[in-house]
């Protein structure tokens, strides 16, 4: 299994300007009760690894977010909702909430040019390199996750590229520029494509299992699956647990760990080519912690404290890409000829 | 049906064949022949033979030819001749007359596949470095610059390939040959060629460095250092191009010590478009699985039992790195002569 490391200029300004993304969480609280407190049952496995549930790390770790209370797996250190939710709540969330449409016209319009260069052009450039690798007809057909929908067939969007990939990159980045040779319909209950894409999708699907076996029965034999997800072993969700800016119900409801996404996606009968964690942002996040007085361990502490220069924080970055440590996962999945049994 | 093959010698790459075929539903090894008792011992699961002439056999489809340099060119030409596919390890010889040799009977024998040894090209860094300059989204490959390098290692000294009346040529034909072979897969022929060379450390009176500059009527430029007393071993390639440039460096081998095998990828930047300039982001891709061999067996199992012309790692690409290794030691012992004569 390959990875990749890559150096991007993405600041936390970039993506979440501070005053707009304060007025996110604060319509979230009041969003939440409206869409959330019809829960179901509770979880008893990890819906990443299948362990129970029982096995909490450390035993008894549990904590609560915005009425929402999360789990971390003992077994594969998934942090995951631990109770499930009605789906078309959530689907009505994303898609008529306060805070969605806030989300949509206030941190949107102020984040999409950079946004669109520093995620999705880098997301695309890196699709259309590994796409070096196989071997397609150049009419792909490709389907991309809508992240405000979360994980309904109606949320997936196709595209068939005459020419080649620049127009599926530009379908991506901008969701409306498209060219002349791409057009977008619904995809069919029973349609199959090549190529699946999406863009911190993932972690919204209340049931990741039931999303990549979904993910796999609508791609064509030697698809690939390109998407990214918020990871429970990025180093800020380590160090800070419960207070992890990273995890953000609803948004994310649950966020896999390096290795139980790899088993996970192994059960569904993918092959894993590609994990990489190109984060930028793990540093700038905990020093953003440690000025809120959010708690952290001594040695990260002591880093902040004593190895603040730029280079260092680049150093650190770099090692967290690296050893798999950084917070923001890019997948690259595989569905093999045959679907493993 | 499975190629049925017969590998003439048991050292470091016919162990490498003998695996990779047991893992092939493509391959079926049927005869090792080594001279060696104490590396036949170590053989179990396949006929064992010290005869080398066993491979000649009516039940052998293709022979590995996994000998030292100087049986190559012999083996391989009479396996042809026998009727045999046959599969060569590098060099493909000692000398650039062994391998004009070897294509003569080729020649001869049209409906027998010949395939070297060239592993290097199908390495996960060189195949994606190569699809990127195929695709040409980073333009034109303007020059390539190689280091290739060891430390000698165990039993260095009395190894056959520091004998040059067995090898042929010291560390520029053993390893560089590899570096010089990955040149002609990424640019375009090379014409003219310069070199210095020493054994300035070894002193087995072959060269233990060499330099090695490149030239071709397209304008593209390329320099190897191969060198047996780098200490590190150390494997990297560079190759620039017009909108950017690669780098592999690092290299997937049993041992590991050439270090974890990446790519780089770096986009060339100007004051226009970054502060940055002159330190662009790279993406650095790392690579765990060496699937190499497979790849390469793989081709040779499917120009056999498919009737296909063998387009990699043929007799021609063994032709063009033999002959820069050649016009690289006339040129470097030209100027050794003269250097001499200054002295």
């Amino acid at each position: 299994m390959e990875f990749s490391t890559v150096f991007l200029d993405v600041q936390e300004k970039d993506v979440r300007p501070m005053d707009e993304y304060n007025g996110y969480l604060d319509r979230l609280k009041q969003d939440i009760p409206n869409y959330y407190a019809e829960k179901g049952e509770s979880r008893m496995t990890c819906p990443v690894c299948n362990a129970s549930l029982s096995n909490m790390h450390p035993p008894g770790e549990e904590f609560t977010k915005n009425l929402i209370t999360y789990v971390k797996c003992g077994s594969c250190s998934s942090v995951v909702a631990k109770e499930k939710f009605v789906l078309s709540n959530i689907q009505a969330f994303f898609t008529e909430s306060e805070s969605r449409k806030y989300w949509m016209t206030e941190i949107w319009s102020k984040t999409s040019e950079a946004r669109i260069e520093k995620i999705y052009q880098p997301f695309v450039s890196w699709a259309q390199g590994r796409l070096l690798d196989y071997d397609f007809a150049e009419a792909l057909s490709v389907a991309e996750f809508l992240p405000n929908q979360p994980g309904l067939l109606e949320g997936w969007k196709r595209v068939r590229s005459k020419d080649n990939l620049s127009a599926f990159a530009s379908c991506v980045t901008t969701g409306t520029n498209l060219g002349e040779s791409v057009t977008i319909h619904s995809i069919e209950t029973n349609e199959k494509v090549d190529i699946l894409m999406s863009v911190d999708g993932l972690n919204r699907f209340e049931d990741p299992a039931r999303a990549l076996s979904w993910a796999i029965e609508h791609l064509n034999p030697g698809g690939l699956f390109f998407f990214t997800t918020t990871l429970s072993t990025g180093i800020e969700t380590l160090e800070l647990g419960a207070d992890s800016y990273n995890v953000l119900p609803p948004d994310r409801l649950f966020l896999p760990s390096y290795e139980g996404l790899q088993a996970l996606a192994a059960r569904a009968g993918f092959e894993v080519v590609e994990f990489s964690t190109p984060g930028m942002l793990d540093a700038a996040l905990l020093r953003h912690a440690e000025k809120e007085g959010r708690k952290l361990s001594p040695t990260i502490q002591y880093f902040l404290n004593n190895r603040s220069v730029e280079n260092d924080v680049k150093e650190f970055q770099s090692t967290l890409q690296k050893l798999r440590l950084s917070a923001f996962g890019r997948v690259l999945l595989h569905k093999k000829d045959c679907k493993k049994t | 049906m499975p190629v049925k093959c017969a590998i003439l010698g048991f050292g470091y790459m016919g162990e490498i064949r003998l695996r990779e075929m047991r893992e092939s539903e493509l391959f079926e090894p049927v005869l090792v022949c080594e001279p060696d008792p104490e590396k036949r011992a170590k053989l179990s699961g396949v006929e064992i033979s010290d005869d080398p002439e066993q491979i000649f056999r009516n039940d052998i489809d293709a022979v590995f030819v996994c000998t030292p340099n100087d049986k190559i060119p012999d083996f391989t030409c009479r396996a042809l001749k026998a009727g045999k596919h046959v599969f060569a390890e590098k060099p493909p010889g000692r000398s650039y007359q062994d391998i004009k040799d070897i294509i003569a009977v080729e020649e001869e024998c049209s409906d027998r596949k010949l395939m070297f040894g060239f592993n290097h090209r199908y390495h996960p860094g060189m195949q994606r470095a190569k699809k990127i300059i195929d695709k040409k989204s980073l333009g034109r490959v303007l020059w390539v610059r190689g280091l290739y390098g060891k430390s000698g290692g165990k039993n260095f000294a009395s190894s056959w390939r520091n004998k040059k009346e067995v090898s042929g040529g010291g560390i520029l034909l053993d390893q560089g040959i590899h570096m010089l072979d990955l040149f002609n897969f990424f640019c375009e022929p090379f014409n003219e060629v310069k070199a210095f060379t020493s054994d300035a450390y070894w002193q087995f009176e072959l060269e233990d460095n060499a330099f090695v500059i490149l030239k071709n009527p397209e304008g593209q430029n390329a320099m190897l250092h191969s060198s047996a007393t780098f200490w590190k071993h150390r494997f990297q390639i560079d190759i620039g191009l017009e909108e950017g440039y690669l780098t592999v460096q690092g290299f997937l081998s049993k041992s590991g010590s050439y270090g974890r095998e990446t790519l780089i990828i770096g986009r060339k930047q100007f004051e226009d478009e970054t502060d940055a300039i002159g330190n662009p982001s790279e993406e650095i891709i790392y690579f765990d699985k060496d699937l190499s061999w497979q790849i390469e067996m793989e081709k040779f199992a499917d120009c056999v039992l498919n009737d296909r012309p063998v387009t990699d790692s043929t007799s021609a690409h063994a032709l063009a790195a033999m002959e820069i290794v050649h016009k690289a030691y006339v040129d470097s012992s030209t100027k050794n002569i003269d250097s001499a004569r200054q002295n």
